[in-house]
């Protein structure tokens, strides 16, 4: 009996240590959590570049596409050619410009600061190759990134009830004047726009008169040859 | 004189009284150096195993893809920088080593994809949607289709110099009776090369025409210019047969329609300057001299 508990004490202590640790919240994460979905023949994975996310941090929605199964599947080059592809919050979305990478083939990255904590999700439309593909595509949570500020950038709750009083005040004003400066900007357009005419109606005008003047000039030579053979020849008898 | 004078005049009214100076327009042209070098790859898989026609394609692809660009694309994304050359040599080395159509066209299937995703690296979105900047890149696709069937035909003339229209001594005759004798083609890779780029160039346009319906009568007018142009090439016609096609019947259009010079203004901020092919007001002054001459010499005859 001691000799089994001999045995089994260090490995069941063992066991509970590597539990501890990888229930751990100090434990090492996962550098990804990316979804991978299957259409027929093809592997669709998006996720976001850097993750964990946070609010407010430059980010890029990423897709991989892959034909085939397993570690046999390879990457599909200009995979993205005939596709739409949206990211999505709450009822709002957004289509997004995929580029490809600059290291791995058939990946592709859109660059998004997502601005709210919550659930985006990307909206795929289209076709890769011959494969149809329309789906929602959940990705990774986005936190906010105060739980990353060191130390707290505001006071109490009190005061931040003050600090968005003067933000909501800011923000109309900013409003306003974001629309004055408008109108101002489509006034300048419509006077840009009539002095490109006017220039225009000048332009033509002067090339009319550019014509005349050089007829006349013409004109006026073939004068002066005139009178200068009226001038010089002798008169008849 | 007086005679002259005339037909001078009335050469003037046969085509435009400006010669077209295209600005360089760097998005215009990574959408036409794409499309060239997929024009050069696809003449490529028709000539597997044929070491000419590869030697003269290698080069062509040499002079569309060199170290700036790699260097240029290195800038934005060096995966591309990377697989656009090794696939462009991958493609010539498999044309040329191992005679396999079928593995060449898997390459060229390969680049094409590489080729379609550097457009939007290395296009801005706004100028890629720009109808102006794709008409550009019909413009820059069809230069380089006359410049070589020009050395096709070893022309002494530069079919892409407007202005050497009117030094063309044949360019009467051809106008005139709307027929010329065929060229004498000295260059076959460069004659096939040049149909292929007209051709691409036709395709490029067909793309910007479905996008742009409400211009339906102008491209109709370019579309059948085009044509006209291919079909002329086929025939082996003359360079002012040639250059009467592009610069008579094709520019004038396309620049109207599409607003191209203003573009070529825009993107480099030089003024492309309007040059009279030759004064008309001088013209003129000729006649009106002329006729002074001429009433004062005749007087009697004609009785005034």
């Amino acid at each position: 009996m001691n000799k089994i508990n001999r045995v089994l004490v260090p490995i069941v202590f063992s066991l509970v240590i590597a539990v501890i640790i990888f229930a751990s919240p100090i434990s090492i994460k996962p550098v990804e959590a990316h979804i991978t979905k299957v259409y027929g023949n093809y592997l669709v994975q998006v996720g976001w570049d850097n993750e964990p996310v946070y609010t407010g941090l430059p980010n890029a929605a990423q897709v991989t596409v892959k034909k085939g199964s397993g570690d046999s599947a390879q990457p599909v080059i200009n995979a993205l050619k005939d596709m739409q592809i949206s990211v999505k919050y709450g009822g709002v979305t957004k289509p997004l410009d995929f580029l490809p990478s600059s290291t791995v083939d058939g990946q592709y990255h859109a660059v998004l600061i997502p601005t709210r904590v919550g659930t985006y999700s990307l909206v795929l439309k289209g076709n890769v190759e011959n494969q149809a593909i329309d789906d929602e595509i959940p990705l990774d949570d986005v936190a906010s990134v105060d739980s990353l500020n060191f130390p707290p950038s505001s006071g109490s709750s009190s005061s931040d009830t003050t600090n968005m009083g003067q933000v909501s005040t800011l923000i109309n004003q900013l409003t306003g004047d974001i629309e004055d400066a408008k109108n101002n900007a489509d006034a300048a357009s419509k006077s840009v726009s009539n002095v490109v005419q006017s220039f225009q109606e000048v332009k033509n005008t002067t090339d009319s008169l550019y014509m005349i003047s050089m007829t006349g000039i013409g004109i006026g030579i073939a004068g002066i040859v005139i009178a200068v053979i009226a001038i010089t020849r002798k008169p008849q008898a | 004189m007086l005679l002259s004078a005339i037909i001078a005049s009335g050469l003037i009214y046969t085509h435009p009284a400006f010669a077209h100076n295209f600005g360089g327009d760097e998005s215009a042209s990574w959408l036409a150096k794409m499309a060239e070098i997929r024009t050069e790859v696809s003449i490529v898989a028709k000539h597997v195993g044929d070491k000419g026609a590869i030697d003269y394609y290698s080069d062509a692809l040499g002079e569309y893809w060199n170290a700036n660009d790699t260097r240029e694309m290195g800038e934005r994304n060096t995966l591309l920088a990377t697989e656009i050359p090794s696939t462009i040599n991958a493609t010539l080395d498999d044309a040329q080593k191992t005679g396999n159509e079928n593995v060449v066209n898997d390459d060229i299937t390969k680049l094409n994809d590489y080729l379609d995703e550097s457009i939007p690296v290395r296009v801005d979105k706004d100028k890629l949607n720009n109808s102006t900047v794709q008409a550009l890149a019909v413009v820059f696709v069809l230069k380089e289709s006359l410049e070589k069937y020009g050395d096709a035909i070893n022309s002494t003339v530069d079919l892409n110099d407007m202005s050497q229209m009117n030094m063309s001594g044949d360019h009467m005759s051809g106008m005139s009776n709307g027929m010329s004798m065929p060229s004498t083609i000295v260059d076959q890779n460069k004659y096939e090369n040049s149909i292929g780029l007209a051709t691409t160039a036709q395709s490029v346009f067909n793309d910007l025409a479905a996008k742009n319906t409400d211009k339906s009568d102008a491209n109709a007018k370019i579309s059948t210019a085009l044509t006209k142009l291919i079909q002329d090439l086929n025939n082996k016609s003359d360079a002012s047969t040639i250059m009467t096609d592009v610069h008579v019947n094709l520019h004038p259009v396309l620049i109207s329609t599409y607003n191209v010079q203003e573009a070529a203004e825009n993107s480099t901020g030089y003024t492309p300057p309007a040059v009279p092919e030759f004064p008309l007001p001088a013209i003129l002054i000729v006649v009106s001299i002329a006729g002074v001459v001429v009433a004062t010499r005749f007087r009697p005859r004609l009785g005034f």
